[in-house]
């Protein structure tokens, strides 16, 4: 049986409804559901930034899990980088002020991260406004990957990616998980390629959590995520 | 239509926002449009409402963009508080059964029948009295809560010499952005209320043989007051406007956030650099409103009585003491903490949407301007009271 590092019991908030989840280490984890179910505000819960009327967040050991005391990692869905500094100073940012790294070492690693992610030397001194949404993205990973997160929250990270850089990418985080060991969340819409890299997928649906793999969750006992896995098989099919 | 007259003036008696009445099927049922809401965020807002429906009210939602979690409460909302009639049947049959929904709405629905009715009725008492009473709780609660952040941010420290660099480098940047290039409109805004003023009370004094005097008046007036209140407009409309819009945009764009799970507190980062400026910015804008007002004045007063600019700075060295020049200097920054304050505890407040941040910067502009005259008006009570005029 695999170590928990987060488990959720019971959580009602506005949109969800006596929700249980648990998240293993080291696994690729995605989340999937219909728009609106409330995803991304699941994952603001987990990271402390929305409120929930009841039920319990444990951490791994069974304390109350609190993410400013743990190594996270998130990337949100509008990225979150700030527009009145360069890309390199937004990588390097959060090594200096958090890490209390001299800049020329920061500046360093964030050369390597921006690297590591696929981006241009030349990108370090752009401005986020400077860039593409799609290099934005990549930016806004390599900010949360230089802190060398245990757990890694990912919301919408794959939207406005071509298909060149979503295979990287698709390796960074298999990279990720494999070598560094590190747990990653995904929050997405990107069927194919969570069908591809994620170990288990939760799927959202009426407030509440239906975890498993793929086959499992095709024999899911909810009818409703039957058919919402179905809308997604059919229209890979299409293709 | 008997039916239909009785409830139509029992709408205005009770409740103006109560539309219409659903006298289609012989129902003595009044409807209440819900229109221009829309997401999650609006669901408090619309629980707020129910709550003070009176029984026999029927919410119509099909102008209202909601989601199906607040339709289902509204269905059932409407299945159980509509009065006996033909269509109380159709509304119960339309209604999806509530155990689809959540946990939280069932407890909500439930909370919603369990109401009791002379708090409805109470809710439904609209007065004058009622509503200023309103007014001046939610004043004071507000000021409550905007000088209970004031030593909350300034608390905090900053953790690394990084961060102060940046702190400091984005006061200045905020000096510049919201000051200087504020100066344009507190000089062309100055000048012309001084033209105003040295019209209408050049005048007024003619007819006492006291033009000659008008410019002591006036000086005084600017130095007095009129600078600052000025200065305090224009850069709560300007100013403090564009800084909930920023920080409002960044809550939005998910940058707070980021910056809070990095370990980086956006309060330190994006609002104190702000609040600085403002006090910083303050009482050389005042000087600047001043010294505009009184060119505006001189000009129409030279071109109309003919007094000279040796006139004017003989003037000022007789009114404007040290005391009135350096009043200036203690009481402007006054102003800034309010503005910055109002305007920092607004953008802190935003969540969600666009719409937030609209609503945030109305608030803003409004009550800082409301809150700076108030304040002007009890600094000067109390400096009248004890003397220091």
């Amino acid at each position: 049986m695999a170590q928990e590092s987060i488990v959720v019991r019971d959580l009602v908030s506005k949109v969800h409804d006596r929700l249980n989840w648990d998240l293993r280490k080291g696994e690729i984890h995605g989340i999937i559901g219909p728009s609106g179910e409330g995803k991304s505000y699941f994952l603001k819960i987990m990271l402390g930034l929305a409120p929930y009327t009841s039920g319990k967040i444990l951490d791994e050991e069974g304390g109350h899990w609190d993410y400013s005391t743990k190594r996270v990692g998130v990337q949100f869905q509008s990225n979150g980088l700030l527009n009145n500094m360069t890309i390199g100073e937004n990588v390097m940012m959060p090594l200096i002020i958090k890490l209390n790294m001299p800049s020329d070492h920061a500046a360093s690693i964030a050369r390597h991260y921006l690297k590591l992610v696929g981006l241009q030397d030349q990108v370090f001194d752009y401005f986020p406004l400077e860039c593409s949404g799609g290099m934005q993205k990549r930016a806004a990973l390599a900010v949360t990957l230089a802190l060398e997160p245990h757990t890694l929250f990912l919301d919408e990270p794959t939207a406005g990616l071509d298909c060149l850089v979503l295979e990287n990418y698709d390796q960074l985080l298999l990279d990720l998980s494999k070598t560094r060991k590190m747990t990653i969340v995904m929050v997405t819409h990107d069927f194919s390629r969570l069908a591809k890299i994620a170990d288990r997928v939760s799927v959202l649906m009426c407030g509440k959590m239906y975890t498993g793999t793929f086959p499992q969750l095709q024999k899911c006992d909810n009818i409703m995520v039957r058919e919402f896995l179905g809308s997604y098989v059919r229209t890979i099919a299409t293709f | 239509m008997k039916d239909t007259k009785k409830n139509n003036s029992k709408k205005t008696q009770s409740n103006q926002d109560i539309v219409g009445v659903a006298n289609s099927k012989g129902s003595n049922n009044q409807v209440y449009e819900l229109t221009g809401f829309y997401a999650i965020d609006q669901f408090s807002k619309i629980l707020d409402i129910l709550k003070k429906l009176p029984y026999g009210v029927y919410v119509n939602y099909e102008h209202a963009s909601i989601d199906t979690g607040i339709r289902i409460i509204l269905d059932n909302f409407n299945a159980k508080n509509i009065k006996q009639g033909p269509e109380r049947q159709e509304v119960i049959n339309n209604a999806q059964s509530v155990e689809s929904s959540s946990t939280y709405a069932k407890g909500l629905l439930e909370e919603l029948m369990n109401r009791p009715a002379e708090v409805i009725a109470r809710e439904q008492e609209t007065s004058f009295i009622k509503y200023m009473w309103h007014f001046i709780r939610h004043l004071f609660s507000y000021t409550w809560e905007v000088v209970r952040f004031l030593p909350k941010i300034l608390r905090k420290r900053a953790q690394h010499e990084f961060q102060r660099e940046i702190v400091m480098e984005d006061t200045i940047n905020n000096c510049y952005n919201m000051g200087v290039q504020a100066i344009p409109i507190v000089l062309f805004l100055s000048c012309s209320w001084g033209v105003i003023a040295a019209l209408q009370s050049s005048m007024q004094l003619r007819t006492f043989g006291a033009e000659y005097y008008c410019i002591d008046l006036l000086v005084f007036v600017f130095f007095k007051e009129m600078g600052i209140l000025l200065s305090n407009i224009v850069l709560a409309a300007r100013s403090g406007s564009s800084m909930i819009a920023k920080i409002g945009i960044m809550r939005i764009s998910d940058e707070w956030n980021a910056l809070q799970v990095l370990g980086i507190d956006p309060e330190i980062f994006l609002l104190r650099p702000r609040i600085i400026a403002f006090i910083i910015l303050m009482p050389f804008i005042s000087y600047i409103s001043i010294a505009a007002a009184t060119l505006g004045a001189y000009i129409v007063l030279h071109n109309t009585i003919g007094i000279s600019v040796w006139f004017v700075l003989d003037a000022i060295s007789r009114v404007a003491t040290w005391s009135l020049f350096l009043s200036v200097f203690w009481k402007a920054p006054i102003f800034g903490v309010i503005i910055g304050m109002i305007c920092a505890y607004e953008a802190k407040s935003i969540t969600l949407n666009s719409e937030n941040v609209v609503q945030a910067i109305t608030r803003g502009v409004v009550y800082s301007v409301f809150a700076c005259v108030l304040a002007d008006m009890f600094i000067n009570v109390i400096a009248v009271t004890l003397g220091f005029g």
